[in-house]
């Protein structure tokens, strides 16, 4: 197999501008070189935040997502998709693993995946025939793709598509050793500030000045530029960047894996000037604050920040549908399943805006997960419940691999897989809690049969406290059953606490 | 030739004290930041790769003490030997303490303001602080009290010394063996 440096890989990108120039000739250009192989490639593409709850792909009353849903018109759709956390790590680890947080142990914001999962992972059980890259805009995720750096052939720096000329990272320089560099100097979640040494910061801060131009308001994006931490970006280049990528692994003479974890539309929303007030205001039923909401926000300021956060997913399903027919054009879909999803998904209710939460609702889990197969002519719906754990699995399936049996995931229906409503789906939180240590501050969901059980335990004065919806009745998780329907919350009741007792006593056992 | 030119550089035992004060400005803020850092950290990393992540940062300082400490040798070089050479104990330790106090001084008054806004003031305060180390650094020599006072201070900071270069050559080490074996 024919493997490229980063450097040759690098080479063959074409710079942004050039590439935006010439997007319209991608087509012609790319189709003729396409490598035919036997094997098919594998694109998955997650939006990180991207809420199933606010999506007309699944009955959401704005039409915030036309593309997708034309996509979605040939392709399997997951009607109860779920995150495995409810934010960035847990819920990209377990993607990456096929394990639920409290087996892969990313449960804290800058956490990684516990070293003895290192080669049980997505790319290094597709394997080295495969060619493996693999791209992120969010920090906390790049963390995992350091930590998988062996078993990839490229993975590119998360400023690559980026707008500002922000210094490549400290630990880039540290090839051999990608991770510790990496919370040593670079991860500014330690502290957003103050980063690490005494000048070292003045490196960062000098490179700061030029951002001023991006934070305020412009005629493209009326609501300021969409930006992670101080990496500005717009999202049709960065879209456009990730065609250039795929439309370059296509022309290689390996079949490929290209991993995409893109940070639109995670918060700020912020589209760009031709979604801004395009959509009608529509009923948002109250809900009552939750005691262990961070945020207390009135229900007019979510209403607000819920229009921008359709707005920006518009935006987004526009660029996604771009892409998506720019490789359907080059032909690159006939031999690729596309899997389109989300780490997580974003709450605007009960006093909450965001997913830095303990709270475990429907829509900062609930997760759109579409997936193409080669030469899919026509829809299918599944509505059996499925999580993110299942995407491993699935994948390594289509390869004509087998899963490790440690793997908590399922092969999804459609792939292998069979319909399963008496399955259990846990998400779980537990961003406080070490990931050393067994959970005793921790959120843990439990889906099975339409029902949801969520059990918050260990937060100050919230210490042991269960609800029980009926997602199939009650939609919006109004109506607290656990102390009515007592028979459904003693069986539910009982397997959340045993498998929460279970995942504590593998860790203690190691 | 040679040895002329290595007259213009300052006597060892004056480089020593200074780099002390350099050190413990220095590694001691840096050491002081992680121990800041560590509670969230272990949550996360195991006990090696907190101690890693300390080694980086260690040798990382110590090479911002190499530096601050260049320069002070290079204008030793290149400024007449009255202005700094022969004083380089006291005028050397004052400007290293004067300006990494307002560099600390800086990074905590803007600690929890946005980055955006931090880089609004940065330059204007290098400047000054570099104007008023330079200020305090050339009076220091001047004034006997004061005087005295740095030559005191930085004669002290060498106990400091006994820990802290062990630490950086340790980190060093640490942080080659990581990435060349």
């Amino acid at each position: 197999m024919s493997k490229l440096s980063r450097r040759d890989f690098l080479k063959l990108l074409p710079g942004v501008s050039t590439s935006l120039a010439f997007s319209s000739l991608y087509p012609s250009l790319a189709s003729p070189l396409l490598r035919v192989s036997d094997k098919p490639n594998i694109i998955v593409l997650i939006l990180d935040a991207m809420s199933a709850r606010n999506l007309s792909l699944y009955g959401y009353r704005r039409e915030t997502v036309p593309h997708l849903s034309r996509f979605a018109e040939r392709a399997t759709v997951y009607h109860a998709h779920y995150a495995a956390g409810n934010f960035t790590s847990p819920g990209t680890a377990s993607i990456l693993t096929g394990m639920y947080p409290w087996s892969h142990r990313a449960i804290n914001i800058k956490g990684k995946i516990k070293s003895s999962l290192l080669g049980k992972d997505l790319f290094a059980l597709v394997g080295p025939e495969y060619f493996r890259m693999a791209f992120t805009q969010n920090m906390l995720a790049d963390v995992f793709l350091r930590q998988f750096r062996a078993n990839l052939e490229m993975h590119l720096p998360l400023t690559t598509f980026h707008l500002n000329d922000k210094p490549s990272l400290v630990s880039e320089k540290f090839q051999s050793d990608p991770l510790i560099p990496y919370y040593a100097f670079d991860n500014p979640i330690v502290s957003y500030s103050v980063l690490s040494t005494l000048l070292l910061n003045y490196r960062n801060v000098l490179s700061w000045k030029d951002l001023k131009q991006y934070s305020i308001s412009s005629d493209e994006h009326p609501y300021g530029t969409p930006f992670n931490t101080y990496n500005y970006f717009h999202n049709d280049i960065v879209y456009e960047g990730v065609q250039q990528v795929v439309l370059n692994l296509a022309q290689q003479s390996s079949p490929f894996l290209a991993y995409f974890h893109l940070f639109s539309p995670h918060e700020p929303y912020m589209p760009r000037k031709e979604f801004v007030d395009i959509f009608p205001d529509i009923d948002i039923p109250g809900k009552p604050e939750h005691p262990l909401s961070r945020g207390k926000e009135k229900l007019t300021a979510l209403i607000g920040y819920r229009k921008h956060y359709d707005e920006f997913v518009a935006n987004v399903d526009s660029e996604v549908g771009l892409l998506v027919d720019a490789l359907d054009q080059a032909g690159i879909l006939q031999n690729t399943y596309l899997f389109i999803l989300a780490d997580h998904g974003e709450l605007l209710e009960r006093g909450e805006q965001g997913h830095i939460t303990p709270l475990m609702y429907d829509p900062v889990l609930h997760i759109p997960l579409i997936v193409y197969a080669p030469g899919q002519e026509t829809r299918r719906d599944v509505f059996s419940p499925t999580s993110n754990v299942d995407i491993l699995p699935t994948i390594l399936r289509i390869l004509g691999k087998d899963s490790p049996p440690s793997m908590d995931g399922k092969v999804l229906p459609g792939f292998g897989g069979t319909d399963d409503d008496e399955r259990s789906i846990f998400s779980i939180e537990a961003k406080r809690n070490s990931a050393f240590l067994p959970l005793t501050q921790t959120s843990i969901s439990m889906i099975k049969d339409h029902k949801k059980l969520i059990h918050y335990l260990g937060y100050p004065g919230y210490e042991d406290s269960f609800e029980l919806y009926d997602l199939q009745d009650d939609i919006e998780e109004l109506d607290d059953l656990f102390t009515r329907d007592v028979l459904s919350a003693s069986i539910m009741k009982d397997e959340l606490l045993e498998a929460l007792a279970t995942a504590n006593h593998s860790l203690r056992t190691g | 030739m040679g040895q002329n030119m290595l007259n213009r550089l300052p006597l060892f035992k004056d480089i020593v004290p200074v780099y002390a004060v350099i050190a413990f400005m220095i590694q001691v803020w840096t050491i002081g930041v992680l121990f800041g850092q560590l509670p969230s950290l272990s949550n996360f990393l195991s006990i090696n790769e907190i101690l890693a992540v300390v080694a980086y940062r260690i040798a990382e300082s110590f090479m911002e003490c190499l530096l601050v400490l260049g320069i002070l040798m290079v204008m030793s070089f290149i400024l007449p030997p009255r202005f700094l050479r022969n004083v380089f104990v006291v005028r050397g330790a004052a400007f290293a303490m004067c300006l990494l106090s307002l560099i600390i001084l800086f990074w905590k008054r803007f600690e929890s303001d946005p980055g955006v806004l931090m880089s609004d003031y940065i330059q204007i305060w290098t400047v000054a602080a570099l104007l008023l180390a330079s200020l305090i650094s050339y009076a220091s020599a001047k004034i006997r009290a004061v005087s005295d006072f740095m030559d005191w201070v930085s004669d002290r900071m060498i106990v400091f010394l006994y820990i802290l270069m062990p630490l950086s050559v340790v980190s060093l080490i640490m942080v080659l063996i990581r990435n060349v074996i």
